[in-house]
């Protein structure tokens, strides 16, 4: 996946999570959606918001801000929820606000390093430096990846 | 388009063999014993029938009598399993034109029922 | 190693989906063969098992499976022939195939070879068949019906020998060969030199016979038709024939005909000097025109296999793949969401705004589809069935097995095969149900001797039951061995720590035997290979319960133990009572409920710091589900409270909640694997308004209460 990152040039769909701009490969996106009503789920991670109706199929919807201790997060009218497809199940991520796709030549992605706030590098595929901004680009199956400590957390 | 029916308690067989038979060029209907092969030949007229011997509600060979019944110059071939000698001569002595020995061979298939269809 | 073969995947899928059902027909018949009297019907059923297995492995190139369901059918049909008897040995071989095919099968779906070797199971395939040989013989002095033609004077060298002359025509053949050849037609000479599989070279000569009489007719053949039927063939057909068709057509024909090596067609012109002459009568063969014989000597053979089976409805089918099937389960799920929409939405309207003509059409639409979705969905869940019987079928053998393995005599009787279920429930149902049986004769049955030193029949009980009670199966496990000792599970109980010495004084004798469901509860004193008392009946009872079904148990020290298992008809929708909990609504299935009550607050009364009311003077333990979900202890300000009383596995609590929805019909979907499991939540269904409810997991809940 890394080396691929390298070579090609790819299309990112870009959002905000708060004062940051978060990119992830067109692929994995399905789609772009308005705030649902959620239903929340009692005992889960507080990161996950809870579940909504995606046309009859029930999905999760993550709170990014949340997982990656942002600040913001508050739902305003521009607050969308991105449904991306990983591992074979479709998920919801709570953002601040789609603005576009954009396509990323493979060489201007740098690996990430430690100076990124908050976030564990691990979430991350590497930073793209565009003209006018930086775009941090995850690696979805890392950042929706149950880890097992906090689950242990959980049952003590 | 000439017709063929497929009578084998088997739908593997029957796949494979009417996939070959479609392919060349024959219109295939399908029965899973001898009473549908029966049902179905006086309703569909088929001009050649691939009738397996053994299976379940009614065998080939009683099938061939009675197809035979019902139209003296049906064509049948039986399609038989070795070990299945006595029967087979049974079926052509009730007027089964033919025979065909599993696992079939697609050219012999097609040679067989082209000699007597075209 | 690879299989390499011969068919598309969608062809192996079919092969293996039939190959399937064929095991399960030995699996069961073969049982039966070693219980019943000799069953013709069943004999011909094995039989045409073992054969299509034989005729569509050899197609798809599977050759080792062609050898052994061969090597089977050999013995099948001495066995249906009675040839050979029946025994037990026989069918623990039969049981050993079996087990190989299953291997064998296996083999195609990983695309490799596995490394069971069939030398062995072949070899004792062909001993039993062989083993008439002898016996019939010295009964009966007459040779085996199948046994291969024993050549004699026609044998191949004789006709190789005499190839070119050795057609001795007697006086009325010339007498046919001058009179058609004043007619017009001409006497050809043919030899034909086949090519083809040894077993079948007798019906191959005879087809050729018999295609040649179709362009003319044939005087004299060596072999003779009657030969030909006793098999007493080589691999050469000589014959004259009269036609009037030209010698170019004949040969046409043969080159037509398949399975010839060679041939030669030559004009036939008889022998100056003997003809007219009606010398050699008595030496000449008599010979029977080759005509196609429809009735006659063979008739009878023929009838023997004419027998139609009425038993056996002759269902139209089509196979359908699950996925499909699954995908038109979610798609009527979703009307079923609509269909309340519609309705809450048409409330609305009625509510809001004057009904005119055309909101009154809506209203009559919606009924409309409202009862053609109840229809679609009844078609769809009864398309998903399939009768238990293709579950129960496993267990005759299993049973047999394990109770000669345990030395016990059982007696084991199932009813209720026809009865259907979802798919997904009868896969789900299978270990549990395997579990149950297995504890019924290795704990539940007692040894042979026991049960006569008490008094009872020697062959102990086992009674497997199906059956259909309004919106549920009933699947009853029951025994008649030496039942369960409700004391022994309590002193159990006590020493496990699962409950208090005065806690179990106070429990009925029945809710103590239940306490056979709680995990880390076990009475056995000895742990068989196969399954220890107990153990894994917290097992048994999640998997029954994570389908949305109960399980109940009945025993009496003595006399025997009853496992009552209720499923619900499929897993996809159910019924549930909806309730609210605080902004939220929950749906508790309805299968769980066995009551609601409303309370006042003042009637709820402490017992070691729990919450409990008393109902009919028993003490009903509470939930506060908003307890469980919020994690708030929030003091409710109401008076009057709600009480859900849920019912599982013998241990009834109450779920308090604010107030009742309503009842409905609900599609259970599942979290997903990136919540995991919640405590308490089984999952989640869509309601009317389109938003998420919660499904209460109600056996998770009590399993809480109990800790």
């Amino acid at each position: 996946m890394a080396e691929e990152l390298m070579t090609g040039d790819n299309q990112y769909v870009v959002f905000r999570l708060g004062r940051e701009v978060y990119g992830l490969e067109i692929s994995t996106v399905l789609e772009i959606i308005t705030m649902q009503t959620i239903t929340e789920v009692p005992g889960t991670e507080d990161y996950i918001e809870g579940v909504i109706n995606l046309r009859g199929l029930v999905i999760p919807v993550f709170n990014l801000h949340k997982k990656f201790n942002l600040l913001g997060g508050e739902i305003t009218r521009l607050t969308r929820i991105v449904v991306v497809e990983v591992e074979g199940s479709n998920i919801g991520m709570q953002v601040d606000g789609v603005s576009e796709v954009v396509r990323i030549p493979g060489e201007v992605i740098e690996p990430p390093s430690k100076i990124m706030n908050g976030i564990d590098e691990e979430y991350l595929l590497g930073i793209a430096k565009l003209e006018d901004s930086l775009v941090i680009l995850l690696d979805l199956a890392k950042v929706l990846r149950k880890d097992d400590t906090s689950m242990l957390d959980n049952f003590s | 388009m000439a017709k063929v029916l497929l009578v084998d308690d088997a739908a593997f067989m029957r796949m494979r063999c009417a996939k070959l038979l479609t392919e060349n060029g024959y219109a295939v209907d399908e029965a899973e014993n001898g009473q549908e092969a029966l049902e179905k030949y006086q309703n569909i007229k088929p001009d050649l029938v691939l009738m397996d011997i053994t299976m379940p509600i009614m065998d080939g060979l009683t099938a061939v009598a009675e197809i035979k019944k019902v139209d003296p110059n049906a064509i049948i071939v039986m399609c038989s399993a070795l070990g299945q000698q006595n029967t087979v001569m049974s079926a052509i002595k009730a007027g089964a034109k033919d025979f065909i020995v599993k696992p079939y061979q697609p050219e012999k298939i097609l040679s067989t029922i082209k000699r007597f269809i075209g | 190693m690879s299989l390499h073969l011969d068919a598309s995947p969608e062809e192996l899928k079919i092969f293996l989906e039939e190959a399937e059902e064929h095991f399960q027909t030995l699996e069961e018949d073969l049982v039966r063969m070693e219980k019943e009297e000799f069953n013709e019907d069943l004999m011909q059923e094995i039989f045409r098992a073992s054969h299509t297995l034989k005729g569509s492995s050899a197609t798809i190139g599977h050759n080792r499976m062609a050898q052994l369901t061969h090597a089977m059918e050999n013995v099948l049909d001495k066995l249906r022939k009675r040839q050979i008897e029946v025994t037990s040995h026989l069918v623990d071989i039969f049981f050993e195939c079996l087990d190989c095919l299953r291997v064998l099968r296996d083999e195609i779906i990983n695309d490799e070879e596995s490394d069971l070797n069939l030398q062995d199971i072949i070899a004792k395939l062909s001993l039993e068949a062989e083993s008439d040989a002898a016996s019939v013989q010295k009964e009966a002095e007459t040779p085996p019906v199948t046994g291969k033609a024993v050549p004699e004077q026609n044998d191949g060298s004789e006709l190789e020998r005499s190839a070119g002359s050795s057609l001795e025509l007697s006086w009325e053949e010339k007498d046919a060969v001058q009179h058609g050849a004043e007619e017009g037609a001409i006497p050809y000479w043919v030899r034909i030199k086949f090519n083809v599989e040894p077993e079948m070279a007798a019906v191959r000569t005879f087809v050729t016979l018999m295609a040649f009489g179709e362009i003319g007719d044939v005087i004299i053949s060596k072999p003779t038709a009657e030969e030909i039927e006793q098999e007493k063939v080589s691999d050469c057909l000589e014959m004259l024939i009269l036609s009037r068709a030209e010698e170019e057509s004949i040969k046409k024909l043969i080159q037509e005909l398949p399975d010839i090596e060679k041939f030669d067609v030559s004009n036939y012109s008889a022998p100056e000097s003997s003809s007219g002459q009606p010398d050699n009568i008595e030496a000449a063969p008599k010979e029977v025109v080759a005509e196609p014989v429809t009735k006659g000597e063979n008739s009878e053979k023929a009838g023997n296999g004419a027998k139609i089976l009425s038993a056996k409805k002759t269902n139209r089918t089509v196979r359908v793949d699950v996925e499909l099937l699954d995908g038109l389960m979610n798609l009527v799920g979703e009307l079923v969401i609509d269909r309340t929409r519609l309705f809450q939405i048409l409330n609305m309207m009625e509510t809001e705004h004057e009904m005119d003509d055309m909101s009154q059409d809506l209203g009559r639409t919606s009924v409309h589809i409202a009862r053609v979705t109840t229809q679609l969905q009844e078609h769809i869940m009864k398309a998903r069935m399939l009768p238990v019987e293709n579950l129960f079928n496993k267990f005759p053998r299993m049973v047999r097995d394990l109770s000669q393995k345990a030395g016990k005599e059982v007696d084991f009787i199932m009813t209720g095969q026809e009865t259907e279920l979802d798919r997904s429930i009868i896969e789900e149902i299978g270990d549990p149900l395997i579990h149950l049986l297995r504890n019924a004769v290795d704990h539940g049955l007692e040894l042979p001797e026991e049960r006569e030193a008490v008094g009872k029949n020697r062959i102990g009980q086992l009674k497997l039951q199906a059956a259909h009670e309004e919106n549920h199966i009933i699947i009853t496990i029951k025994d008649d061995g030496k039942g369960i000792d409700p004391e022994a599970v309590r002193q159990s109980g006590i020493k496990k720590g699962l409950v208090s010495e005065e806690q179990a004084r106070r429990l009925t004798d029945k809710e103590a035997i239940s306490l056979i469901f709680m995990s880390g509860l076990s009475t056995v004193k000895k742990v068989t290979d196969v399954s220890g008392r107990g153990v894994g009946m917290d097992v048994v009872r999640n998997n029954i319960e994570k389908i949305n079904g109960a399980i109940e148990i009945n025993s009496i020290v003595g006399k025997g133990t009853e496992f009552k298992i209720k499923l619900p008809l499929t897993l996809a929708i159910i019924r549930a009572l909806l309730v609210s909990i605080g902004e939220a609504v929950y749906a508790i299935p309805l299968s769980t409920v066995t009551e609601t009550i409303r309370i006042q607050k003042k009637q709820i009364e402490y017992v070691n710091n729990h919450e409990v009311i008393v109902v009919r003077g028993k003490a009903l333990p509470l939930i506060r589900l908003k307890t469980v979900f919020d994690g708030s202890i929030s003091e409710d300000e109401r008076e009057k409270l709600f009480i859900v009383v849920v019912n599982l596995a013998g241990q009834q609590v109450g779920l308090v909640v604010d107030s009742l929805v309503g009842e409905q019909e609900i599609v259970i979907k599942s979290l997903g694997k990136y919540v995991g499991d919640v405590q308490g939540i089984s999952g989640a269904t869509i309601l009317g308004d389109g938003n998420v409810a919660l499904i209460v997991d109600v056996s998770n809940l009590i399993k809480k209460v109990a800790s």
